[in-house]
């Protein structure tokens, strides 16, 4: 049986979020762009797990809490968020982790980051990288 | 058996004279120059060493210019480097392939792309920064 060895998973790119929310972003690679979720969403040739979630909030929004959330369409489903996900307060950038959850995943499952920037006109939610540990479900 | 993977950051990025003189970038993911310093580390998961680190330059006329390994931690910039200058013929693959450096989980890291002087009309176009990591 095929096994994952564990890594970080990266999707980078120092850019700004506007009031369009949602937005997505793949689980490898850049932030460029404004995908949609069918079309940001990877899709993954073994089971896994997901966890170990870090989001790198350069500026924070100034309407409301912003939040960065692992969603999940399992094959023949639809799509879910999961509870791997961090909420980033107003004005407060940094460093900000969930090393609590953890999400398994089927093989040929999509998974994808939802960006809601929860900000107001002329206000700005911008990240700098997203990244979390894959490995084997146990 | 090693666990040996490369990381990589990539995307060909041009870096104008009028840029501040040192940028940093991730050590995976959109090679995008111009963040905070703070905001380029990402924070690693497992513990490792990299080594072997290279850099391919497309263009360059900023004068001479270090790209270095930081972490967080006693050792904040690191002996994995490379170095060009305008005098160097582009594109070109500059290569680190005799330090290395150990990390802990835990431990974030980041580029530092060092520009040593801004010359009034020349940029800098980075395509990629590699490096090998095999984890502990």
């Amino acid at each position: 049986m095929p096994t994952l060895i564990t890594r970080d998973y990266v999707v980078s790119q120092k850019r700004s979020y506007g009031t369009s929310s949602p937005y997505h972003a793949s689980i490898i690679g850049s932030l460029n762009g404004d995908p949609d979720r069918d079309d940001a969403a990877m899709l993954m040739k073994h089971a896994g797990r997901l966890s170990k979630l870090r989001v790198q909030v350069a500026i924070s929004g100034a309407s409301g809490n912003a939040t960065v959330t692992l969603c999940k369409k399992e094959s023949g489903g639809s799509w879910a968020t999961t509870n791997l996900s961090v909420t980033i307060p107003n004005d407060v950038p940094g460093l900000y982790e969930d090393n609590d959850h953890s999400v398994d995943f089927s093989a040929e499952a999509l998974l994808c980051w939802e960006i809601y920037s929860n900000t107001g006109t002329g206000d700005w939610f911008s990240i700098r990288s997203i990244a979390a540990q894959i490995s084997d479900q146990p | 058996m090693p666990d040996i993977i490369d990381y990589c950051t990539g995307g060909e990025v041009i870096v104008p004279n009028t840029s501040a003189l040192q940028q940093y970038a991730t050590i995976q993911g959109d090679l995008l120059t111009g963040a905070d310093a703070a905001d380029a580390y990402i924070e690693q998961s497992r513990a490792g060493t990299l080594s072997n680190l290279r850099v391919y330059v497309l263009a360059h006329g900023r004068g001479p210019t270090t790209v270095t390994l930081e972490k967080t931690g006693d050792q904040p910039t690191s002996p994995l480097q490379i170095s060009f200058d305008d005098d160097n013929t582009f594109p070109a693959l500059f290569e680190d392939n005799s330090n290395t450096v150990s990390f802990d989980a835990g431990d974030k890291l980041r580029w530092l792309i060092d520009f040593d002087e801004a010359h009034p009309s020349d940029s800098t176009i980075l395509s990629y920064i590699s490096v090998k990591v095999e984890f502990a």
